[in-house]
């Protein structure tokens, strides 16, 4: 992607046809990357909190009141916590857990979003091997059949949805398991509704038929038409190598670990049976999830997705960094913001990806220092003690790891505003006034700092490719189930809101509906006789809410969808919780 | 010369409350001469700019009898509405137009004339009301039919009441819902036109209201005996620059701000995409 | 001689004229990025300008049209709000421009010239010179027979170049281009006999390249604006298209744009126009959260009407096409204009599958 300035601050994006990541294509985010730098709400100026309210500060001051206060908080022994982001470059996530194990001495560091992309992670990707060629694009579309599982990938992943429209360009096939009809599933050859709780079992079912035709074990009752299972049996027994895309999803980390093992259960058993090792690509939510967890933004393993108890990752790191780091597992940062007294959040918000977001906000409200480094003015920073502005996209430079492995540089384009640091630096800063003793002053000296830390990272450089070597049938839903949407929310998304262009459905959808809404199928509501915008009641364990409801017929029938920028309307129902079953009721 | 999408600066010069989230505001270009020039008709709208946040298109509600000033009213249903109530009387606003084709008042003379409007689809047809009223006796006699959700969705009660006084004029009111205290007609606006003396021959209809609306009350029209020719309406799309370029607001190859958007039945019918 | 006869200039004396015109003007031609990308940008010296190149896949367009274009500011002084137009870039030459890219320029100006003229366009527009390098050769993914848009430009240019050999063929389009060739009178010659004939034989075989395949727009055309394209066909195409908006932004015709407000700062506020997309679903959606093209399929349909109608056609001269073959590179999924097309005229759509 090219970025240009103006000379006036607006910048331009275009395509680049040579980069092997976007081939000239660009998504519509990508188009609205340059938005944000001029349509947000920027930070400025430094700011600390006095009295109540922020007000404006020098760097100095400012860097000053952070040092003393996670200083003090340490001393005291109270625990504290680093954020990393999915939207930081590799290098301040990896100063950021170098703030968290080294200058705080303490293992609650963590990045946003990044617990469920670690879970559908294929073996192979969980250990310090980061450059498995099972992530790369090219791969994927040189496959005779890819599975789906879940989600909506043509809109929260469409290079993804692009490799895979060119697999079934050249022939191949295509089998989606997924709640909701998309763009995608249109075009599947088979595609599979499940329902919540029945993602492991249709994995499973699919398994077991695709191995048994394989093995020519499997029994096919004369006569009948073939089942949808069958049908997509028939189109991956006789592939030579398979893909499972598994878009993220909002459960359960205990489900998205039992959907992973199925699938890597589903992988064994293909080799096993003569086919091809198939690829395995977790798709993260955020741009930089990956580089986050591999820079070891991560509460259970080092940078380089080392265990905690690897000691050459440990050796090293002591060299590094000097002195004693922390090798303890800290919390997830789910559980982060009620456990720590003191946070550091880096270019992130976690207002706005935490399941439950009024508690997380009382949450950061209690916490005795919170020091925040974003470029623009969100929730979180608007809670900040400290509030530290760092550059945004297109203003500083960095790397990125994109969710093939590829490590991406971007350089800057326009300058920050005056008085805006790049993140990098700022957590240089803080290290420095902690009295760390890897506190770089380059970038080359972070990006050494990292080599040092995550030797295989030269490997996963960048622009050089990887080398190659119908549903079961449902009756009825005698319940309900209240699911929130998927944790991908364009509405959150930073590139999405700082667009002029790209939020407006979202900010319509939210402005109709202030209070929250229920999505619904339309054949369920004419059966309850509700209608469009009409209220009904939901009823839980846990409580209960009345809602209005928008009519969906991509849903299927007995799930009912909170959006996920609403999901906090509906916390009295359903608290944190990814799925609930409800009773509804007309109001 | 002013550039084509640059607005010109205006004052608030009164605000009122026509029900909890609809306003109407009276508005004067804060040059006296721009303000001698601007000439409009009924069913024209405006651009009005709220310096800071952005411009969207209003329907002016006022007549262009009346000049000195030009009335807008406004639902507040968005980021654009919300800053605009937050403005005060004397506030500066920017104001650019008129945009869109309008009524054809002229062709309007010598008619019995009906007016249906649904929610705020009235403010347009008060503009066209008040000409007419202004210039009664060139004009037949009126009927005029508004319905709204509920009894506290009624805009402009007040002219409302005073219309009725007028001579032969027709007014007739309902809701969708009733409310304690409303003894009115409750039902959709069609059900009124069974209390009124339709003349399908020498009348014109104007409709305004939302889509399904206008739907169904230019249907009853037509089964009625209306000819489509006869029964006038204003499309609504999403506008966006009000001077046919942005696109926004094509239905096929016609640019509802700058060709419409007001078009009579026969025309809505001959359009497709 | 003439005024504006065409003429010659040495290949040798290029750099030259290119020197004396950077000394008074900012130039844009195709360059070669950092990263080895062929993209229009602003050079510093002759040298930095390709000669032969793929057509940049970047817009032409965004130094008419920006991407983000500043309208006005306003800025409240002593409690009033004074509104000031945006200032114009001062005069660019575009150079090397191919003619695809000439055309599209003229058609955006006409769109914003017609009915209600927008200046603000048009005092850009003026501030442009054009100077186009007619194609010798087809680009691989070219079609600009089909729409009138090349390889070689009748008008819609300042200057037109043709490489003859050794020399470059110049043609003056308009009192803006002639004023380039007298920045460097010594330069150039009157085109020869010999010269003319060279440039004459240049355009015959560039048609020649192309081959007699069309991209039959006039059947397409006949058949979208009698509304004989069936539903199914646009729903059939839906899922094929990812709604980027690369086509859009990379067309060289397309010009729907939307306005905001840039967020004030220091008590002045900027109304930007912004590049929008009709392929975005909100980019037909009311207030009331009522849209009328909420199925990606009528968007479509909308775009196709839009580029390749008889409707359009009749108003603008020509389809809104210039056959530049961006779209088919920039389309992450296969609703390019070329297969578009060739859908809605067999009445199949296949998802663009390569057939062996």
């Amino acid at each position: 992607m090219h970025l240009r300035g103006d000379g006036e601050g607006f910048l331009c994006v275009e395509p680049s046809e040579s980069h092997p990541v976007s081939e000239g294509r660009l998504c519509a985010r990508g188009w609205a990357a340059s938005d944000a730098t001029r349509w947000s709400e920027r930070l400025l100026t430094p700011q600390v909190r006095e009295g109540g309210a922020l007000r404006p500060a020098s760097w100095n001051e400012a860097l000053g009141v952070a040092v003393q206060a996670l200083t003090s908080l340490r001393r005291e022994g109270r625990p504290l916590g680093v954020l990393g982001s999915g939207r930081a470059t590799n290098e301040s996530n990896f100063l950021a857990v170098t703030l968290a194990r080294s200058a705080l001495g303490t293992g609650h560091v963590d990045a946003g979003l990044r617990d469920g992309y670690q879970a559908l992670l294929p073996p192979r990707l969980r250990t310090s091997e980061l450059a498995s060629p099972d992530t790369d694009f090219r791969r994927l579309e040189q496959t005779d059949v890819v599975v789906l599982v879940e989600g909506d990938v043509a809109t929260t992943h469409p290079r993804v949805a692009m490799a895979i429209l060119r697999v079934l360009r050249r022939g191949g096939h295509l089998i989606t398991l997924g709640r909701r009809r998309t763009k995608l599933s249109r075009v599947a050859s088979v595609s599979l509704a499940m329902h919540d709780e029945a993602r492991r079992p249709i994995l499973h079912a699919l398994r077991c038929t695709v191995i048994d035709t394989m093995r020519g074990t499997y029994a096919v009752a004369a006569g009948a038409a073939p089942s949808a299972l069958e049908r997509a049996a028939a189109l991956m027994a006789p592939a030579r190598r398979a893909a499972f895309v598994l878009a993220p999803f909002d459960a359960d980390t205990a489900v998205l670990q039992a959907t992973a093992a199925e699938v890597t259960r589903f992988a064994d058993d293909l080799v096993a049976s003569g086919a091809g090792a198939p690829l395995m690509l977790p798709l993260p939510i955020r741009a930089n999830t990956r580089g986050a967890l591999d820079m070891g933004a991560v509460p259970d393993a080092l940078p380089g997705r080392f265990p905690l108890d690897d000691a050459g990752a440990r050796d090293r790191l002591r060299t590094l960094w000097g002195g004693e780091p922390c090798f303890t597992t800290g919390r997830p940062a789910a559980e982060m913001l009620g456990a720590v007294s003191g946070l550091v959040v880096v270019a992130d918000d976690p207002l706005s990806f935490d399941a439950w977001p009024s508690r997380a906000a009382a949450q950061l409200a209690a916490l005795t220092s919170l020091v925040v480094l974003d470029s623009y003015a969100t929730p979180t920073a608007r809670a900040a003690h400290v509030v530290l502005p760092i550059a945004a996209f297109g203003e500083e430079e960095g790397t990125l790891t994109n969710l093939e492995g590829r490590v991406q540089r971007w350089r800057p384009c326009v300058d920050p505003p005056p008085n805006v640091r790049p993140a990098w630096l700022v957590l240089s800063d803080l290290l420095h006034g902690l009295g760390a003793r890897f506190a770089p002053r380059t970038l080359e000296a972070v990006e050494q700092g990292i080599r040092t830390a995550v030797p295989s990272i030269d490997a996963m450089r960048n622009e050089a490719p990887v080398p190659e070597t119908d549903a079961p049938a449902r009756d009825a839903a005698p319940r309900w189930l209240l699911r929130r949407d998927g944790m991908f929310d364009w509405a959150d998304d930073a590139l999405v809101t700082a667009s002029p262009i790209l939020r407006r459905d979202a900010a319509s959808a939210r402005r109709l509906y202030p209070n929250g809404v229920v999505m619904m199928n339309a054949d369920d509501a004419g059966s309850l006789g509700v209608r469009e915008g009409w209220r009904v009641r939901l009823h839980s364990s846990m409580g209960e809410a009345d809602v209005p409801v928008t009519l969906r017929d991509e849903l299927e029938r007995g799930v009912l969808m909170v959006p996920f920028a609403h999901r906090d309307r509906l916390a009295a129902v359903s608290g944190a919780a990814a799925a609930i079953e409800v009773s509804v009721t007309c109001v | 010369m002013p550039e084509l999408l640059l607005p010109s600066v205006a004052t608030i010069l009164t605000q009122r409350d026509e029900t909890p989230d609809v306003r109407t505001y009276a508005l004067r270009f804060r040059d006296f001469a721009e303000q001698g020039r601007f000439s409009y008709r009924p069913g024209q709208f405006l651009e009005l700019s709220v310096f800071g946040t952005g411009e969207a298109p209003f329907c002016l509600a006022s007549s262009p009898t009346r000049p000195g000033g030009v009335e807008v009213t406004v639902r507040k249903c968005g980021r654009l509405t919300d800053a605009l109530f937050a403005l005060a009387p004397g506030a500066e606003l920017g104001l650019r137009g008129p945009c869109g084709n309008g009524f054809d008042v002229d062709a309007a003379r010598g008619h019995d004339l009906v007016f249906v409007a649904g929610g705020i689809g009235l403010p347009p047809l008060r503009s066209l009301i008040w000409n007419v009223l202004d210039e009664r006796d060139q004009f037949g006699d009126i009927t005029i039919l508004y319905g709204a959700r509920t009894p506290a969705d009624l805009v402009y009660k007040d002219e409302l009441r005073e219309w009725e006084r007028r001579d032969h004029v027709t007014v007739r009111v309902t809701v969708d819902r009733g409310a304690p205290g409303w003894e009115g007609s409750v039902g959709m606006v069609p059900t009124l036109f069974d209390q009124v003396d339709l003349r399908p021959d020498t009348s014109l209809a104007y409709v305004c209201g939302p889509p399904i609306m206008i739907k169904f009350v230019v249907k009853d029209l037509l089964a009625r005996g209306f000819a489509a020719e006869h029964v006038i309406s204003t499309l609504e799309r999403m506008m966006q620059c009000g001077v046919g370029k942005c696109n926004h607001c094509c239905v096929g190859h016609h640019y509802l701000c700058r060709d419409g958007p007001v078009y009579n039945v026969r025309e809505i019918e001959e359009m497709w995409e | 001689m003439e005024r504006n006869a065409a003429c010659v200039i040495a290949k040798h004396d290029v750099h030259d004229w290119l020197a004396h015109i950077l000394d008074r003007r900012e130039i844009i031609a195709p360059t070669r990025a950092a990263n080895g990308d062929e993209i229009f940008a602003r050079i510093t010296s002759p040298g930095e300008v390709l000669w032969t190149f793929e057509n940049p896949l970047g817009p032409l367009k965004q130094f008419l049209l920006p991407q983000t274009e500043p309208l006005a500011h306003f800025k409240t002084v002593d409690g009033h709000v004074a509104v000031e137009a945006a200032r114009i870039p001062a005069e660019r030459v575009l150079f090397n421009v191919r003619s695809c890219d000439a055309t599209g320029l003229a058609f955006l100006r006409q769109m914003y010239a017609r009915d209600l003229p927008d200046d603000t366009v048009e005092r850009r527009a003026a501030a442009l010179t054009v100077v186009t390098l007619a194609c010798t050769m087809p680009c691989p993914l070219g079609f600009c027979p089909c729409t009138d848009a090349g390889p070689f430009l009748r008008k819609d240019y300042d200057l037109q170049l043709t490489d003859i050999g050794t020399a470059l063929h110049v043609e003056v389009g308009t009192d803006k281009g002639r004023a380039l060739l007298d920045l460097s009178p010594h330069l150039f010659r009157p085109a020869d006999e010999e010269a003319s004939a060279r440039r004459t034989t240049a355009e015959q075989t560039a048609l020649a390249s192309f081959g007699d395949e069309t991209c039959h727009f006039a059947s397409a055309m006949r058949r979208i604006s009698t509304h004989r394209v069936a539903e199914g066909l646009w729903e059939a195409m839906s899922p094929w298209c990812l709604e980027c908006g690369a086509c859009t932004h990379l067309c060289p015709t397309c010009y729907c744009f939307s306005v905001s407000d840039a967020p004030a700062t220091d008590g002045c506020s900027t109304r930007c126009r912004l590049w929008d997309s009709c392929q975005y679903s909100a980019f037909t959606m009311e207030a009331s959260g009522h849209n009328p093209r909420h199925a990606s399929r009528e968007r479509i349909k909308r775009r196709f009407h839009h580029k390749v109608s008889a409707q359009y056609f009749r108003r603008d001269g020509r389809v809104g096409c210039v056959g530049c073959g961006r779209c088919v590179k920039a389309c992450m999924g296969t609703t390019d204009m070329p297969t578009v097309v060739a859908a809605i005229r067999h009445g199949t759509w296949d998802g663009g599958r390569i057939h062996a």
